[in-house]
């Protein structure tokens, strides 16, 4: 026929095929691996657990080495039990997790980084009870993470445990630096007022604010105005602002706004002004410290900045010895009363099932031996009493953990996390409007607002 | 045509039509029923079978009215940056695009110079933020176009989060006038869309070109046609249908834009669109009721695109 | 090149490229044809400027990434590495990842391109009641985000599951976890562009070649076959380049559907490659041109498609 003009497709075909040869080859060659990598956990493992133990579905937001430290974590637990660790590590945690309960499929274990998701998951009937697991001991569990269960008991049942923590209630310098211009450490909040007065007098800059974070933007800022609110008004106000219980736009919350307002938008306080305030990103925030001259001599963030400091992939520079070269000082007592205050976040273990092989990996995971496993590999801090302070591989952290673990800590869980997302959605924004320059009061009746 | 039976375009049709409707038809029908439903309704018709309680009538689409949250919900931004999108988006792509194609075709290295045009097609999403990081960084010494402008003698601008002018949303004019009507941020984000989104209007023009016999266009030319009236003449009408598949279709991108805001502000400084915003309520905030309602009025605005789209191949069937 | 008058005489059957024309004409064709170069290589050049500069910054220390601009690449290249590279594609069997995609992608770009060219000859070539209502909700459901369809998706995947394994690729016959049920699930979310470009590109056929193939008693497989599939190859082309890239690069539906790790694609293990803090981001560029190589390579091979007159040449035959 006339109209035929050959068969111009053959060469996709041809392609296909190719690809789906080499594919098949492939797909040979690694089935191949796979029996080499599960045959000797059939011959050499002696399963303590039962031998029902088999994969256990793992998520969380944890990417990169976080997620070699948490398989280095997990492999004592293969080994002894035949089990294995499926994990998917997503920086969009909440989102996956509410699709996969809602889809019917959730996941076995879960460590949410959000307090308020943790509760809504437990108020819609999702999550086990630890005591629903024959093997995890409530005794020892409460032996080991104390008050910290708290947060997660409710009707009297503990749903998770605090498995990886921060602190927040650190303010970072450069010791040299700070020698060199002989300035003090600051102890109280006017001494850090007068000590920023005094670094401007100099002719420097006191502060380096970054608060980028792409859709977390303006996190760092709440992290900020939280510390203001525990240390001046104390952890009672703090969890009823948390809860809803004081209304957002309460004078004592105002307070908080303002003394980050103090820091942020004083002529002359932070380097590059308010714009690069918003514009830099969180994790270069520090840069500034090391310059020579220092651009800023103090920046504000969570504990987890010194694992920013010491990686020379963000630009710091090379060899930086924590307590030598960087150093923390702890955030400035505003009223006495409250010195102890401080807050921190952390990932909850929580899980949806109460299976032999769920028990057996909450057991594994809640163990001091575990912990300090990722605890000496670095960028893990844990309430966990009985993980030993000499795991911590620098001074600084542990210095950071004896915060945490010390008698007069009052210790609560970061507030944008526990208040739910809206609301901590709301404070990330208005952190920014309030750096542009917004009007205080409109800000705090929004945030309001968005608890509904 | 001719002596076909009755079921004969089904047969060709189902696999289609069940696909489509598994995937697509009854998760809208199910969205459809979730947005006159409360929060915790994900489950859509069959929650509702369950507990008729959870019908709520219309208040899930007075939210998006009412706009009661606009700090972290701002209802009416998103409407507008979508319309913003489809506007500023599909106007910058299609003529891009178009040139391009048109341009391409009359040099010999055409396939080379229509890869560079192609490649931000082929780059993911989650590569996309890392380019555009090098090109929208602040700091002048990292950021491409600041290190242009501060060279040029102007200050660094925070592509991401500048509003635009007024700078300071929270002042006088009150929340509800918050999101400036052409804020810096939304630009920079659409020029990114433009640049992925070209190669793609790119590859589909050329296609429809390639399909113009060259014996028409010789034969305009040996008739003494300039270049100009060749495309208005020629190409253009006989392009058109392409052009309003093309056109068509990114509009429907510039509407369901998700990802490329996802990755690069979170939706953050009011940059968030209706997908963005149906995607934090229903799965950050888990407001299913909410953000399913977001979800219907972003089908709504589909309805005429498609009739305008329907009318053009009744033309093409007419006169083909 | 219009009003060239040296050009008439021969101009009918030979293409413009192959005809022989005397030096002085090429210069003066080449010095008119000058600012169409000059645009050209411009927009190219424009549009390249980020990739530009994500490739030179995949081969630069981590370090000077975040702290000089890319441009700095020319001044130092000596300090250029192969580091990022290795390390993409040494952690977490980027391997295993590579196959994964692969499987995950071919079956779901053909099978769209197959079920979509189907239902797009029915609606352009056939006639029956209901066509253009099917037709606007069809193409309608484009606007579909697909963050909507993975809830009741996976609902219906869970209840569905069939828990055996898959022969030779892995993972579950059927559901979640599962190579089938996300095959299904792209065809489905790419089926409304597919049926829609192609409805428009079959649509264009000249209703004369497809009537005289009807009298000569050629039935509709022989006539899509033979007759659509080829003439439309510049639009399958360009459908299986995007579809391809579509899935290629998709994270989302991977995330939610393919609950199994081992299964996840290149996509899934690149995101994992930077930290919760999304620090060490500068992996992700070299991440980003290894995975796109293939789709590049593929736009290529699919080049010799986008030629001239595939559809005049046959309607002279």
């Amino acid at each position: 026929m006339q109209f035929s003009i050959g068969r111009p497709w053959s060469p996709i075909v041809s392609i296909l095929l190719v690809i789906a040869l080499a594919l098949g080859i492939a797909a040979c060659g690694d089935d191949d691996d796979d029996g080499g990598t599960t045959a000797p956990t059939g011959t050499g493992g002696e399963p303590t657990g039962g031998g029902d133990i088999g994969d256990v579905d793992v998520i969380s937001l944890w990417g990169a080495e976080e997620e070699d430290n948490l398989r280095a974590l997990v492999a004592p637990w293969e080994s002894e039990t035949g089990g294995s660790l499926s994990y998917t590590g997503t920086r969009d945690d909440v989102e996956t997790v509410r699709t996969r309960v809602e889809g019917n499929n959730a996941p076995d274990v879960y460590f949410p980084a959000n307090l308020g998701f943790f509760r809504e998951l437990q108020a819609e009937g999702h999550l086990m009870p630890l005591s629903s697991c024959a093997n995890i001991d409530m005794a020892e569990m409460e032996s080991m993470y104390g008050a910290s269960l708290d947060d997660f008991t409710v009707d009297g049942e503990v749903y998770g445990f605090l498995f990886k923590s921060g602190m927040k209630g650190t303010v970072w310098y450069s010791p040299p630096a700070f020698e060199a211009a002989s300035y003090e450490i600051p102890e109280t909040y006017d001494e850090l007022i007068a000590l920023s007065d005094q670094i401007v007098s100099d002719s420097g800059t006191p502060w380096s604010v970054a608060e980028f974070a792409n859709g977390g933007t303006g996190f760092p800022g709440s992290d900020f105005i939280q510390q203001f609110l525990i240390k001046e008004s104390g952890p009672d106000v703090y969890d009823q602002v948390a809860s809803g219980e004081i209304p957002y736009t309460d004078d004592r919350v105002k307070a908080a706004w303002e003394k980050y307002g103090e820091i942020t938008l004083t002529d002359g306080y932070v380097i590059g002004g308010a714009t690069q305030a918003q514009a830099t990103t969180f994790s270069e925030g520090s840069l500034p410290l090391f310059d020579d001259p220092p651009g800023a001599y103090m920046h504000y963030l969570g504990a987890f900045n010194s694992g920013f400091i010491t990686d020379t992939a963000l630009g710091f520079p090379e060899g930086l010895v924590a307590g030598e070269d960087f150093d923390f000082f702890p955030f400035p007592t505003i009223t006495d009363e409250f010195a102890g205050g401080v807050t921190g976040d952390g990932n909850i273990a929580i899980m949806f099932n109460n299976d032999e092989t769920t028990c057996s990996f909450m057991e594994h995971v809640a163990t001091p031996a575990a912990q300090e496993i990722w605890v000496a590999a670095g960028g893990f801090l844990t309430v966990n009493k009985e993980v030993s302070l000499d795991a911590y591989p620098t001074e600084i952290d542990r210095r950071i953990a004896e915060v945490l673990g010390s008698s007069d800590a009052i210790f609560r869980f970061d507030l944008d996390d526990a208040q739910g997302s809206a609301p901590q959605g709301a404070v990330f924004e208005g952190v920014q409007a309030y750096l542009s320059g917004g009007n205080l009061d409109d800000i705090l009746a929004q945030i309001a607002a968005s608890y509904e | 045509m001719i002596g076909r039976r009755w079921w004969t375009p089904w047969i060709w049709l189902s696999p289609a039509v069940v696909l489509v409707s598994v995937f697509l038809l009854y998760p809208v029908l199910n969205t459809f029923v979730t947005s006159f439903m409360d929060a915790d309704s994900a489950g859509g018709i069959w929650d509702l079978i369950d507990d008729p309680d959870k019908f709520v009538g219309l208040d899930n689409y007075e939210f998006i009215i009412d706009n009661p949250r606009p700090l972290v919900s701002n209802t009416h931004a998103a409407l507008y940056n979508n319309a913003f999108w489809l506007i500023v988006f599909t106007g910058l792509t299609v003529p891009i695009g178009l040139l391009f194609a048109m341009l391409a075709a009359r040099v010999r290295y055409e396939a080379v110079a229509k890869s560079t045009i192609f490649i931000p097609m082929a780059i993911s999403f989650v590569a996309a933020s890392v380019i555009w990081r090098f090109m929208y960084e602040f700091n002048p010494d990292v950021g491409t176009i600041n290190a242009l402008k501060t060279a040029a003698g102007s200050d660094s601008t925070a592509w991401l989060l500048d509003r635009g002018s007024p700078q300071t949303p929270f002042t006088d004019a009150g929340p509800d006038t918050a999101w400036g009507p052409l804020q810096v941020n939304n630009f920079a984000l659409v020029m990114v869309g433009v640049w992925m989104w070209a190669g793609f209007a790119m590859v589909v023009l050329s296609a429809g070109l390639k399909g113009i016999s060259t014996e028409v266009l010789e034969a305009a030319r040996v008739d003494g046609a300039g270049e100009w009236q060749i495309f208005r003449r020629i190409i253009l009408p006989i392009l058109s249908p392409t052009i309003v598949v093309v056109a068509t279709t990114l509009v429907i991108q510039a509407l369901k834009k998700f990802d490329l805001v996802w990755v690069m502000t979170g939706g953050r400084a009011e940059t968030d669109v209706v997908a963005t915003l149906f995607y934090t309520e229903a799965f950050r905030q888990g407001e299913f009721g909410r953000g399913a309602a977001l979800a219907v009025v972003l089908l709504m605005w589909v309805v005429p695109i498609m009739v305008i789209s329907i009318r053009r191949f009744q033309f093409q069937e007419e006169t083909r | 090149m219009a009003g060239n008058a040296g050009e008439v005489s021969d101009a009918a059957p030979a293409p413009l490229r192959v005809r022989r024309q005397p030096v002085a004409a090429i210069l003066r064709r080449t010095f008119r044809r000058l600012p169409l170069h000059l645009l050209v290589i411009f927009l190219a050049l424009l549009w390249s400027i980020p990739t530009l500069a994500l490739l030179l910054s995949s081969f630069r220390e981590p370090g000077d990434v975040v702290t000089s601009g890319w441009w700095n690449a020319f001044t130092h290249p000596f300090d250029l590495t192969l580091a990022n590279y290795e390390d993409v594609l040494t952690t977490r069997s980027m391997d295993r990842a590579f196959i994964n995609s692969l499987i995950i992608t071919i079956p779901s770009t053909f099978f769209v391109v197959l079920v979509a060219a189907f239902a797009a000859y029915a609606f352009a070539w056939m006639q029956f009641p209901g066509r253009n209502a099917l037709f606007i909700v069809m193409v309608g459901l484009l606007v579909v985000p697909l963050q909507m369809t993975l809830i009741p998706v996976l609902r219906l995947y869970t209840d569905l599951t069939i828990d055996a394994e898959m022969p030779l690729l892995g993972g579950r016959v059927f559901g979640t976890s599962s190579y089938i049920g996300i095959w299904m699930a792209h065809t489905a979310y790419g089926l409304p562009f597919a049926v829609y470009l192609l409805r428009n590109f079959f649509g264009s056929i000249p209703r004369d070649i497809l009537e005289s193939a009807y009298i000569d008693g050629a039935s509709d497989a022989r006539i899509f076959f033979r007759l659509i599939i080829p003439l439309s190859m510049p639009a399958i082309a360009a459908l299986t380049i995007f579809q391809f890239l579509w899935v290629w690069n998709d994270l989302l539906v991977s995330l939610i559907l393919l609950g199994d790790p081992e299964l996840a694609p290149m996509t899934l293990r690149i995101s994992s490659l930077v930290s919760s803090f999304g620090t060490q981001y500068q992996l992700l560029t070299a991440a980003a041109f290894i995975s796109m190589a293939l789709p590049l390579a593929i736009f290529f091979a699919l080049q010799r498609y986008f030629v001239q007159g595939i559809l005049a040449g046959s309607v002279k035959g």
